[in-house]
């Protein structure tokens, strides 16, 4: 079973239910009659990560990531892994502080066939997007909805493909290249296609009752102290990322909160118009995760920020806090921090995750809400303001939640300030230009095995 | 090939030794599994009944089902399961998720022993776990598997009253609901279900109900958005697309139907919706060899009933009247183990019994009964009509009839036997209606068929 891999997000429930749903239950009739899956993965929907930041070639730009398709392997034939077209994919941006998305950008994709005939990728080397030998393509618009009004900004926009192998696709960067698109008069890059998952994570240990390889002596069941191990490498993730001009974005104040949503299509009866139904939101890189309870995933992950306030205790009285020091005894985490919100418990965290910090990425007269706030008038972001690439946000999720932070500095002591998974870098390198997010790994020479290379990562 | 050569096909011996190494399954079963002494009286019937040359031949099969690497990835779930299960004996979650495996494991391969297999690991996990909301919902999933519709929605109720948000016991409510025959109830919990997660599970779900309701573009169209939400090779993707197979032919759409069940087996060959749409499309095409091998290599790996009815059917429309016994025989043997397992099938059987003919219809009718006291629905109305008119009481089945088809269901048979009904009384208007909604899937019934284009001349419906 594929675990899926929101980081921490099963924390409590190994720790306290323990057991996963299966990943397709199926609900069975004893007859031919009538039956049908109950719980389903939809990976083409399943936001990964979010990544917000000033871009660090052009610092008047800000670039947008989002990433789909968990543990996307890179021998993916015959069908590769596509964007769904049936899904919509969109950022959305909060420049005023009220919760409510005032800028979205929306990616609609569709695939066409060269020759359907065929149930291959590609019929031979594929040398240019054009190229007829590639047999699967998709295409994508774009389009920007500011306050309500919607305008077409980008058609026929093409994805990169797959990396398949030297064979079929001898030079892959160029082709990656290639599927940059330009918008708007040269005044916004966008991309669509596979990377590198830029995430990592020892989620082998993590899910393992909340180990922490480095901190493995001072486990409550201790093991022989490890270096971390990166899960996610050599696998691919399909990202969409946008880059525009931060004043684009930005109305007055330069702070902006931005999460993003995949919508499902649902059609009318009888043939009605169709509506769509958000099934994936993700802003910040913790708190779907630690801070919303396993009951309550299905309703978070189709709310809006606006009606946020629901999530607040998971915040204040975060579950993952009361775990750390019974996983790590000896460990203290502090359980009230006070700063200035007046609703008690750890206000450090709700400042941190609903309403950004003061003088950093706290809009004006925020309403608090979750979202990933970026101060786009400071040069280098990093998380929480913002979130850039190279973030090493499971260490800082910790670190954060046993109180190792300046609003409680009896606590950013050893250990709580050490706490870590040991994957401090990505196993691949990130680009110093657009679209920023690393080459995809090919399918003929990765084979990701997670866990069993240990060579990368172990600081 | 001449209409003799063609004969001589399906009723050769090798389709008579297919079928009786279904039967040898079936036995095998029994055998196996259950051991139960009323089982194997069971048995011994089954091995009388098929004395064909080739029985001996055909050796137990060591693997139930097509090895498709999504079964294949499943068979080593159960393994896994069980082996948690032996190491940590006190993990009542272990337990549980080995009950929901069987659940699986059963469906997948159509055999109901792993129904008390099921309910011993769910059992053994209540023991250890407090009545949690996934327990429960783990029980109502087996209650519908045994279509112990009552029980499931007992059970999917008390889980949501533990735990609200629970996808799987909201699905097991739906589920529960829909087959209890409240629609209305239905359209609104499914509704709630599209907005707590709009994939598969919901989707699937929504397209059903709307069939139900007569609105087959509504049902195609949700149907398509719901193969689209699986994953690229998944069992979800085949199990999708084998029911969007089942609403094109439903809609007429013979060529397009065909596509989406090959589609489906590319994925999971042992798919048995999908295999029984492709064998109604080979009948249809009068392609009875074709037909009759598609549903035996079916029957081999998984004996369902559904399945071994429609080779009973096929060979019906042949003329087979060795076959056609062979096949009833098995459905009738695969019925009672699916009965000894705890699995309520009444309805299916009523109309199983009744397509045979006035001869079967007392039983038929009995059956009908016990499935109409059970709940209303679409389904045990229709088998209660079927049955009554088959059994020569025209005049009592059309009270049933008009029930079935009131909210239109976009379900051929079900119309066809209203139609049949309705014109038996003379009321030739609702025997019209009835039947210009049924001769676009000219694919539900091969042996009906000849009535059905015969009630359509009578009538002046375009076929």
């Amino acid at each position: 079973m594929v675990q899926r891999r929101k980081l921490l997000k099963s924390i409590p429930a190994i720790g306290l239910a323990a057991g996963m749903a299966l990943t397709m239950t199926t609900q069975a009739k004893a007859s031919s009659h009538r039956e049908a899956p109950a719980i389903s993965e939809d990976p083409v929907a399943d936001l990964t990560d979010v990544y917000a930041f000033v871009s660090p070639d052009n610092a008047a730009a800000t670039t947008l990531v989002m990433n789909v398709n968990p543990f996307e392997e890179p021998a993916g034939g015959p069908n590769f892994h596509r964007f769904g077209d049936d899904v919509l994919y969109e950022f959305n941006i909060d420049n005023n502080g009220d919760a409510v998305a005032n800028i979205k950008y929306q990616f609609r994709f569709k695939t066409t066939y060269s020759n359907p005939a065929t149930f291959l990728y590609n019929t031979n080397q594929v040398t240019s997007l054009n190229d007829p030998d590639l047999n699967v393509r998709q295409t994508y618009t774009v389009t920007e909805v500011k306050e309500g009004v919607s305008k077409e900004i980008g058609t026929g926009v093409i994805v990169a493909p797959a990396n398949v192998g030297p064979r079929s696709m001898p030079n892959y960067r160029a082709l990656a290249d290639a599927a940059v698109g330009s918008l708007e008069n040269s005044t916004m890059k966008v991309f669509a296609g596979p990377r590198d998952d830029p995430f990592f994570a020892d989620l082998g240990a993590i899910f393992d009752l909340g180990g922490l390889r480095p901190l493995n002596q001072a486990h409550l069941i201790p093991l022989p102290t490890a270096p971390g191990r990166d899960y996610l490498a050599g696998f691919n993730v399909h990202s969409i990322v946008l880059q525009l001009p931060s004043s684009r974005i930005t109305n007055g104040d330069p702070v902006i909160g931005m999460w993003a949503t995949t919508s499902r299509r649902v059609p009318g009866v009888g043939g009605a118009a169709d509506t769509w139904k958000q099934v994936a939101r993700l802003g910040q890189p913790l708190v779907n995760e630690v801070i919303v309870p396993v009951g309550a995933k299905d309703l978070f992950n189709s709310s809006s920020p606006d009606k946020d306030l629901q999530f607040a205790k998971g915040v204040l009285e975060p579950e993952l806090g009361k775990l750390i020091p019974v996983l790590y005894p000896g460990v203290k985490v502090p359980t009230s921090v006070s700063t200035g919100l007046k609703l008690g418990g750890r206000e450090d965290l709700a400042t941190i995750f609903l309403t950004g910090i003061p003088g950093l990425n706290q809009p004006k007269g925020v309403k608090p809400s979750e979202q990933l706030r970026l101060n786009t008038s400071i040069a280098k972001s990093a998380f929480p303001n913002g979130r850039a690439l190279s973030d090493d946000v499971i260490d800082t999720a910790l670190q954060v939640v046993a109180g190792a932070t300046d609003f409680s500095k009896e606590f950013k002591v050893f250990p709580n300030n050490a706490l870590g998974d040991g994957v401090n870098f990505n196993d691949r390198e990130f680009l110093n230009r657009f679209p920023y997010v690393g080459w995809p790994s090919d399918g003929y020479n990765t084979y990701p095995q997670p866990g069993t290379d240990p060579t990368d990562n172990k600081r | 090939m001449t209409v003799n050569e063609q004969l001589r096909s399906v009723t050769s011996s090798t389709s008579i030794g297919r079928l009786a190494r279904a039967g040898h399954q079936l036995h095998l079963r029994v055998l196996s599994v259950t051991g139960s002494i009323a089982l194997c009286l069971l048995c011994a019937g089954l091995l009388a009944l098929t004395p064909s040359p080739s029985a001996s031949a055909a050796t137990p099969t060591t693997t139930f089902i097509a090895a498709s690497k999504a079964t294949a990835a499943s068979a080593q779930q159960l393994a896994a399961a069980e082996q948690k299960t032996r190491d940590t004996p006190t993990n009542g979650a272990a337990w549980k998720d080995l009950g929901l495996t069987y659940i699986r494991r059963a469906y997948e391969t159509a055999d109901p022993a792993f129904y008390p297999l099921a309910s011993t690991a769910l059992d053994r996990a209540g023991a250890l776990l407090k009545n949690s909301a996934d327990l429960l919902a783990a029980r109502a999933s087996l209650a519908l598997a045994r279509h112990q519709f009552g029980m499931a929605r007992t059970l999917a109720t008390s889980a949501l009253a533990l735990q609200p948000n629970s996808f799987a016991a909201s699905v097991a409510l739906v589920d529960a609901t829909v087959e209890l025959g409240a629609y209305d109830e239905a359209a609104v919990l499914v509704d709630r279900l599209i907005d707590q997660r709009t994939g598969v599970a919901s989707l699937s779900r929504l397209s059903y109900l709307r069939q139900l309701q007569g609105d087959m573009l509504g049902a195609e169209a949700v149907m398509r958005s719901a193969v689209a939400a699986s994953s690229d090779g998944s069992l979800d993707r085949s199990v999708t697309l084998a029911y969007l197979g089942e609403i094109l032919l439903e809609r007429g759409k013979g060529d397009a139907a065909a596509r989406a069940f090959t589609s489906a087996l590319a994925i999971n060959p042992g798919s048995a919706v999908a295999a029984m749409g492709m064998a109604r499309l080979q009948a249809g095409a009068s392609d009875w060899t074709a037909a009759a091998a598609t549903l035996d290599a079916l029957t081999d790996r998984v004996p369902v009933p559904g399945a071994l009815g429609q080779r009973a059917d096929v060979a019906r429309a042949r003329h087979d009247r060795p076959g056609e016994l062979a096949a009833d025989q098995l459905v009738d043997a695969s019925i009672s183990l699916f009965r000894a397992n705890g699995a309520v099938v009444d309805s299916e059987l009523a109309i199983l019994l009744a397509d045979r003919g006035p001869a079967s219809s007392g039983p038929a009718l009995v059956a009908a009964r016990k499935a109409y006291a059970d709940r209303k629905t679409i389904f045990t109305e229709d088998a209660m009509a079927w049955a009554l008119f088959q059994s020569g009481q025209a005049k009592s089945a059309r009270e049933y009839a008009i029930r079935a088809v009131s909210s239109r269901p976009a379900v051929a048979s079900v119309r066809w036997h209203a139609a049949a009904i309705f014109a038996a009384v003379g009321d030739k208007a609702a025997a019209r209606t009835e039947l210009q909604a049924a001769v676009a899937n000219r694919w539900f019934s091969a042996s009906q068929r000849p009535g059905v284009l015969a009630l359509a001349t009578q009538l002046g419906v375009q076929s």
